[in-house]
């Protein structure tokens, strides 16, 4: 009886494999696409990166003056950069005013009090400055290494807890490839991913036996971006089920303790010396308000704060399960924390870069063979394609004001189009919020696939009805 | 939750030893995390060692114009602006007003188009910083007590500035007479620098916070404040290049001023409906400068850009030039006639500014 075909999936795997090596080529992809849709990445951010450079240019550190809101981690990264940049490739000026893209902030002018303006200016604020290509390049270059990690992270994972290269081979593809990957260094600017490459290596680490640098590295993922906390119990957790009964339990958690406590007191080192640890912290307040948006802010603070309590429990339970199924069971409970964690967490709408922490476990459990994921990735991918579409004109204020493709009388045309024609940010909206559910309905996916049949079949079982 | 039992469990047992096998290499695992930690580390020192970025700048003044040098430790830009204040005093010394009420009485003024409740300590900190980095230094904060004993001295009220990021005065200042002491104070030469609300509007006492109805014309002469609530400026005043040349970019016009009409005024930055972004008002032998905006750091950079580079509401922009540096560059400025109260004002990195210096004849 002759063989049924293969997938077709499954012989493009074959086919990457039996090339020269299969990486280097899904690198080499990967880097053309990012290359290509790099001159779209966002002025909003871009500019607000410049202006963190500048700061620390001026002497002023992260701090000193307005700008930087996050913790430190990534303003050092951009100071890095920064000597880099001036040193080497010789960025003068990082940027300047376009005064044809004025109106673009006037869009999102939310003092004319015009509630679509006001949407427009929460959900995808412009802004008429523009940065060097030099910077934007310079900058990018550097988050595609992230991504080129994050996918290698994912590789190695796969590779080491399958045994199947194949299948490895299908995680980098599916991390570096995603749209939404490629997306948020690319486009955003974002580094969303320098955080979760951060995570997995501290997860990686704790399989290694390093509870040190794990715990140096999970410190470093938290001072980054907040998430990562979530999945700290987890990690703990995994810590003891690996060491129950060897009697070295207490050193590995103490090691875990000393990493985290030691990168922390080094990250925070000038703010403690200077007394204002607590600026650090700054994006937990708000330093201005009016009076109309408070009650916005508060509803959505409120509900933000309802489902990330969830998470908690969640985590808890998590760490109960790894705990009490022990080592054996470990590093596939304490991944599915992980994932199933990231994936509450952005049960609140979250900002499209956001699920970058949801796609390499997915992908992971995807690669692994667990196929239900698959609704889930192509869904946040293509809503993450969507998401470009809608800013799409605005993103292309950079390479108008610099490269004059297209022209920025074009740009501006097609801006207005977009975002204050007769119908105001209609068209804006349409895609935007399209693209926002497609990613919603994603996460959804995950939810079921990973939850559903568990919660179908308790409803079975009380019912009194078979299992299918 | 995890782990069903009608689905069969998928159990991923660790590898023997998940580094590379045979352990005499590092593991990658490893080398990657020592590597991004010695990045954000060497980051870290970037960030925090003021001798990496060094800017500086000396002038040299001659008949008709001046040479300068200008030298930069890393890649940037540099402007440099021949100004003339045309006998207008600018200003030297500067305090800003910290007003204990604002919080307390904020609610009152809260429903005000375009009002934006801003964190006032933290912009006085911002304008102190600001100020120092353009070489402006010659700043002190003050309260109401110490206010009104600035406005007393009329006689040393030239070249004299006071900044307030207040919707209101003190009763002890100002309380919405036409001879009121700050009224007075910037007659006789003073210079009030206003910022995020409607200049004159209000007045705070022992009894709380009072309406001053005709607030704007007793500053301006006439009632030409943005109260309206648009905010977004579209287009760029006219002021003989000083917007581009000082790199200004507030492009908000809320609160600022409509200067047509007005005699002895400089309009700068940018303009929407009439109303521009920064102006520069003369009154009598003094001067009102009304920044208009929300609490970001463009309003605070562009207001450091007047008060440091010295603006006056006569000033002009004689001659300027701007090119790339690293290293030391140098070169001149001249004016075809005679200048009356020259300055050079240098500043580096153009839009991002890093550091100014204003060099007076």
């Amino acid at each position: 009886m002759p063989e049924p075909p293969a997938h077709p999936f499954r012989r493009t795997v074959d086919w990457l494999l039996s090339s020269v090596h299969p990486l280097l080529l899904i690198v080499v992809i990967g880097l053309v696409v990012r290359l290509a849709v790099m001159p779209l990445i966002g002025a909003y951010d871009s500019n607000y990166w410049a202006v963190i450079v500048r700061n620390l240019q001026a002497g002023e550190g992260l701090y000193g003056l307005e700008g930087y809101y996050y913790t430190p981690v990534w303003g050092y990264m951009l100071g890095a950069l920064s000597a880099v940049q001036t040193m080497l490739l010789g960025v003068g000026e990082l940027g300047t005013l376009a005064l044809e893209a004025l109106q673009l902030p006037a869009f999102s002018d939310s003092a004319s009090m015009d509630g679509m303006a006001r949407l427009l200016a929460a959900f995808f604020p412009m802004t008429a400055m523009t940065t060097d290509l030099v910077f934007n390049f310079s900058l990018s270059i550097m988050l595609f290494a992230f991504d080129i990690a994050a996918a290698y992270l994912v590789y190695r994972l796969v590779s080491e807890m399958t045994g199947d290269r194949r299948k490895a081979v299908a995680g980098f593809a599916l991390v570096f490839l995603c749209p939404l990957i490629i997306l948020t260094s690319s486009v955003d600017g974002m580094f969303d991913t320098v955080c979760i490459v951060m995570t997995l290596l501290s997860i990686m680490l704790l399989r290694r036996g390093n509870t040190f640098l794990a715990g140096a590295m999970i410190s470093l993922a938290v001072l980054t971006k907040f998430f990562p906390l979530f999945i700290c119990p987890l990690l703990l957790a995994y810590v003891i089920a690996r060491y129950r009964g060897t009697g070295e339990t207490a050193k590995h958690v103490l090691l875990a303790f000393a990493g985290i406590a030691l990168v922390a007191l080094a990250v925070l080192m000038p703010q403690i010396l200077e007394g204002d640890v607590m600026s650090c912290f700054r994006f937990l307040t708000d330093r201005v308000s009016s009076v109309n948006k408070i009650s916005l802010m508060q509803v959505g603070s409120i509900v933000r704060i309802l489902v990330y309590a969830l998470l908690v429990p969640l985590s808890l339970a998590f760490s109960y399960l790894i705990v009490r199924r022990g080592r054996e069971e470990a590093d596939g409970l304490l991944l599915k924390g992980c994932l199933m964690v990231f994936v509450v967490m952005m049960l609140f709408p979250a900002p499209a870069r956001y699920l970058v922490f949801v796609m390499p476990f997915l992908v992971f459990f995807l690669a692994a063979g667990d196929r239900g994921l698959r609704v889930g990735w192509i869904l946040i991918s293509l809503g993450a394609v969507l998401f470009v579409v809608a800013g799409c004109t605005a993103l292309l204020t950079n390479m108008a004001v610099f490269a004059g493709m297209p022209s920025i009388e074009a740009m501006m045309a097609a801006a207005a189009m977009m975002y204050d024609g007769d119908h105001g940010a209609v068209p804006f909206f349409a895609v935007y919020v399209s693209a926002a559910a497609v990613q919603y309905l994603g996460l959804l996916a995950v939810v079921r696939a990973e939850w559903g049949g568990a919660l179908v079949e308790r409803v079975r079982a009380r019912s009194g009805r078979p299992a299918r | 939750m995890y782990g069903t039992r009608s689905r069969p469990r998928r159990s991923f047992e660790p590898s023997a030893d998940p580094g590379r096998p045979g352990g005499r290499r590092p593991d990658a695992i490893v080398l990657m995390s020592v590597a991004i930690i010695a990045l954000v580390l060497a980051g870290g020192i970037v960030t925090y060692n003021p001798g990496i970025y060094v800017y500086d700048a000396e002038a040299e003044w001659h008949e008709g114009g001046v040479d300068f040098e200008a030298s930069s430790s890393a890649g940037s830009v540099y402007d440099a602006l021949l100004l003339d204040n045309r006998g207008a005093v600018s200003v030297t010394e500067l305090w800003i007003y910290l007003d204990d009420g604002y919080d307390r009485f904020f609610d009152e003024v809260a429903q005000l188009p375009g009002m934006v409740r801003q964190d006032q300590r933290y912009y006085v900190e911002q304008s102190v910083k600001t100020l120092a980095l353009r070489g402006f230094t010659e700043v002190r904060v003050c309260d109401a007590a110490a206010l009104a004993e600035v406005v007393q001295d009329l006689a040393g009220s030239a070249g004299v500035g006071i900044l307030t990021y207040s919707y209101a005065l003190p009763s002890e200042v100002y309380a919405g007479a036409p001879d009121d002491p700050i009224l007075e104070w910037i007659h006789a030469g003073g210079t009030l620098y206003w910022v995020g609300s409607e200049i004159g509007g209000y007045y705070t006492d022992g009894s709380g916070l009072h309406r001053v109805a005709d607030g704007q014309t007793l500053f301006l002469g006439r009632e030409c404040v943005n109260t309206a609530g648009v905010s977004a400026a579209t287009g760029k005043t006219e002021a003989d290049g000083l917007t581009d040349a000082l790199c200004l970019y507030n492009a908000n016009v809320l609160f600022g001023l409509d200067t047509s009409g007005l005699d002895d005024c400089l309009s700068l930055g940018f303009e929407e409906s009439g109303y521009s972004s920064i102006a520069l008002v003369r009154s009598a032998d003094g001067m009102v400068v009304v920044v208009a905006g929300k609490p970001d750091y463009y309003r605070t950079d562009d207001l450091a850009q007047v008060i440091a580079a010295g603006l006056t509401y006569s000033t002009v922009l004689v001659d300027s030039t701007r090119d790339g540096i690293r290293g030391t560059a140098s070169g001149s400025l001249a004016s075809d006639g005679a200048l009356t109260d020259p300055a050079l004002y240098i500043f580096f990195g153009g839009h991002y500014l890093v550091r100014g210096v204003l060099f007076r004849a």
